[in-house]
């Protein structure tokens, strides 16, 4: 799968991309960058703009405005784009197949697109699911048509895999599966850019973490740097605690309720627990550190700072 | 691939340090010995459902620290230096030495009427602000 | 890749396509081995019901064969099938993909907007040319086994003339399908506006010359061509010329349409 070109950075670069439905504002100024050669998962709410960011990316929608490369090709360009996507497997939500073809109709339609189609891989997973050869897809029981589909993008040699809410309606062992395909390709130097919204999944084998809420990005962080700077400190406080006493770095929301003084800090805990402590007179402030699903929570939850 | 477990993501330890805390026990326990291999990168990842780069970083670190010995081209093994031996003898002296303590401790925050939960939290707290001091961000380890 | 999207197009209108076929062979087995028939039926008409309008086309149709079928396959019957049969092979698409599910891995694909466009109308061109072809074999090879004379170049000229006019309704409906969302959609807008030429638009004008603003609503007069042919020069050249121009308008709106819309 080795790729000629100059080893790029980036696999995915967005500047400002927007995009809008009539009135509606579905995505919203995005500027990420999606290193090369990582994981990444793509986190946010139903209706947040994955998907249509997803659907830029690959050219079936134009951006209203913003640009984005992807490979280091234009997304806003017919030619480029297709030679992007000769190099990348896009599997939808959907997973829907021709009607009108059979298994192996479908896998000699699609190879056809991939000079990089391996062949070896699609009948690794042929063998190993099991897949009826001639059996109309139209006659395929879910699980198999999500296994075909699976099939067919993981066989392309592809160098970047954008995944759309790929473990939808797949019992554990399928969604499992996939995770192991998809870990699979990322050892042979795939990029993966999948969008999620089960936290769990993200957290297991992504390296990135991107969190997009109402058309904007609110996170945008390594996994590494969640458990190593990521904490929630907690103090209580007999006297009312002066707002605008932790305008200090690092924090990003701050919660009261009673005498419990919240905070999720993004990173400098130990100092913003100095700042507590000194409000204390002498008391204790627990560090706790957050999961995954906390902090998406917690970013979610409408405005950040007091 | 039964003697790695998969790390579970959401007990608040790092994936990484789970796969290196478990190599490591395995050396201890003797379970892999100095030479035996380790499974290469994709097979690892793949089998435990975790990020290719997690095992790289482990295997990077764990070789750095003397533990484990990476030949180009061939794959994983643990080191067959004396460390790992000796290491061994030292280190179960160490975890028995470290249980007493940690028994001690427990004994003691009990009698002062703390509370189990209390108790976690206060460890994990101290723990929490120890691990960025000790680990850093090169990882580098003791 | 060109053959593969072409088989896509094959595959996802075979049925169609094979079914369009059938109805072809049945309707003109029909008028040329059911010709005794009818015949007899008629002769049996005018005896037992004298007091029955005969219309001018009647009395000539049951003597000249040539005519009897240029009445019923070219300018009437088999015509609005024919429209109709034009109208369905069109239908399909992305836009039906979207309905499926599968538009989404389709546009995935490193092809232009324009080559999947192009497919499938190159595939459609062949199949209602298919089905010229199959309907101008069984006039002739139906007439002969009724030892019925019918001249050869009668049968081409119509039948070009007639695939001329399908292919302006076929890359309507191209057009078409590309505007309109849904699985059934396009096919009922589609009919529908066949219906609304043949059922009002065209009886409309029955009867008064056919100029200027009056042309798109006698479109099916054109396409039947004047009753006698002799040779090219009967054709309307002018008139020919310019469907095959409104074919090339809808198919340039269809492809930018294509070309342009989110999906």
């Amino acid at each position: 799968m080795e790729h000629s070109t100059l080893k790029r950075a980036h696999a995915i670069e967005t500047e400002g991309l927007t995009k809008f439905y009539g009135t509606f504002e579905a995505v919203r100024g995005l500027t990420m960058r999606v290193p090369a050669g990582t994981i990444t998962g793509f986190l946010g709410q139903n209706g947040a703009g994955k998907s249509s960011t997803i659907r830029m990316l690959l050219g079936m929608m134009k951006p209203t405005a913003g640009t984005g490369r992807v490979l280091d090709f234009d997304i806003a360009e017919e030619r480029p784009s297709i030679e992007m996507r000769k190099r990348v497997a896009y599997v939808g939500e959907d997973k829907r197949l021709y009607d009108y073809m059979t298994v192996r109709q479908m896998i000699a339609f699609t190879k056809s697109f991939y000079p990089t189609w391996n062949d070896d891989v699609g009948k690794k997973l042929l063998d190993e699911f099991r897949l009826p050869l001639d059996r109309p897809t139209k006659k395929l029981s879910k699980g198999m048509r999500t296994q075909t589909a699976l099939l067919l993008a993981f066989s392309r040699g592809a160098e970047l895999l954008i995944l759309d809410e790929p473990t939808e309606g797949l019992d554990p062992v399928m969604a499992e599966k996939l995770l192991e395909l998809v870990v699979g390709a990322a050892a042979d130097g795939a990029t993966i850019f999948f969008s999620s919204h089960n936290v769990a999944e993200v957290e297991q084998i992504a390296d990135r973490i991107l969190l997009i809420d109402r058309g904007q990005l609110v996170l945008d962080t390594t996994l590494d740097l969640i458990s190593q700077d990521f904490r929630r400190l907690r103090g209580v406080y007999d006297m009312p605690f002066p707002p605008g006493a932790l305008a200090v770095d690092g924090v990003e929301r701050v919660t009261v309720d009673g005498r419990v003084v919240s905070v999720l800090a993004s990173h400098n805990s130990s100092a913003i627990a100095e700042r507590m402590r000194a409000h204390q007179g002498g008391g204790t402030v627990e560090i706790i550190p957050l999961t995954l699903k906390e902090i998406v929570l917690e970013s979610l939850r409408g405005e950040p700072h007091v | 691939m039964t003697l790695f477990l998969k790390p579970n993501p959401a007990n608040g330890v790092p994936i990484y340090l789970q796969l290196k805390e478990q190599i490591m026990h395995a050396c201890e326990t003797g379970a892999l010995k100095a030479g035996d291999s380790l499974p290469g990168i994709r097979v690892l990842a793949e089998s435990l459902v975790i990020n290719p780069n997690t095992v790289a970083r482990v295997y990077r670190e764990l070789e750095q620290e003397g533990v484990l010995e990476l030949r180009h081209g061939i794959g994983a093994f643990v080191a067959a230096t004396g460390r790992t031996t000796r290491w061994t003898a030292a280190r179960t002296g160490q975890m028995q030495a470290a249980q007493k303590a940690a028994k001690e401790f427990v004994g003691e925050l009990r009698r002062r009427r703390i509370e189990p939960d209390e108790i976690r939290r206060l460890v994990e707290a101290e723990l929490s602000s120890g691990a960025r001091q000790r680990f850093g961000r090169t990882g580098s380890g003791d | 890749m060109y053959r593969t999207l072409c088989a896509k197009a094959w595959l996802e209108t075979r049925t169609r396509f094979l079914t369009a076929l059938v109805a072809t062979l049945a309707v003109c087995a029909f008028w040329t081995l059911g010709h005794p028939w009818i015949e007899s039926q008629w002769q049996r008409d005018l005896i037992e019901h004298p007091e029955w309008d005969n219309p001018p086309w009647f009395l000539r149709a049951m003597k000249d064969y040539p005519f009897y079928l240029w009445h019923f396959v070219y300018a009437e019957m088999f015509q609005k099938i024919w429209v109709i049969l034009a109208v369905l092979l069109g239908i399909g698409g992305l836009s039906r993909e979207a309905a499926h599910g599968t538009a989404g891995f389709t546009l995935s694909l490193p092809v232009s907007r324009l080559t999947i466009f192009g497919t499938r109308a190159v595939v459609a061109v062949a199949e209602l040319l298919a089905l010229a072809l199959v309907a101008l074999a069984a006039i002739v090879a139906g007439s002969r086994v009724m030892a019925l004379p019918y001249p050869i170049h009668h049968g081409i000229t119509h039948l070009a003339v007639m695939f001329a006019g399908g292919l302006v309704f076929l890359a309507a409906s191209l057009c078409i399908t590309e505007f309109l969302e849904g699985e059934h959609t396009p096919a009922l807008a589609g009919l529908g506006g066949v219906g609304l030429l043949y059922f009002v638009m065209q009886p409309y004008v029955d009867g008064a010359p056919v100029t200027g603003l009056a042309i798109p609503f006698a479109v099916p007069k054109l396409m039947a061509g004047p009753a006698d042919i002799t040779g090219a020069g009967d054709i309307v050249w002018s008139g020919l010329f310019a469907s095959l121009g409104a074919a090339a308008v809808f198919v340039a709106l269809a492809v930018r349409r294509s070309r342009q819309r989110d999906y």
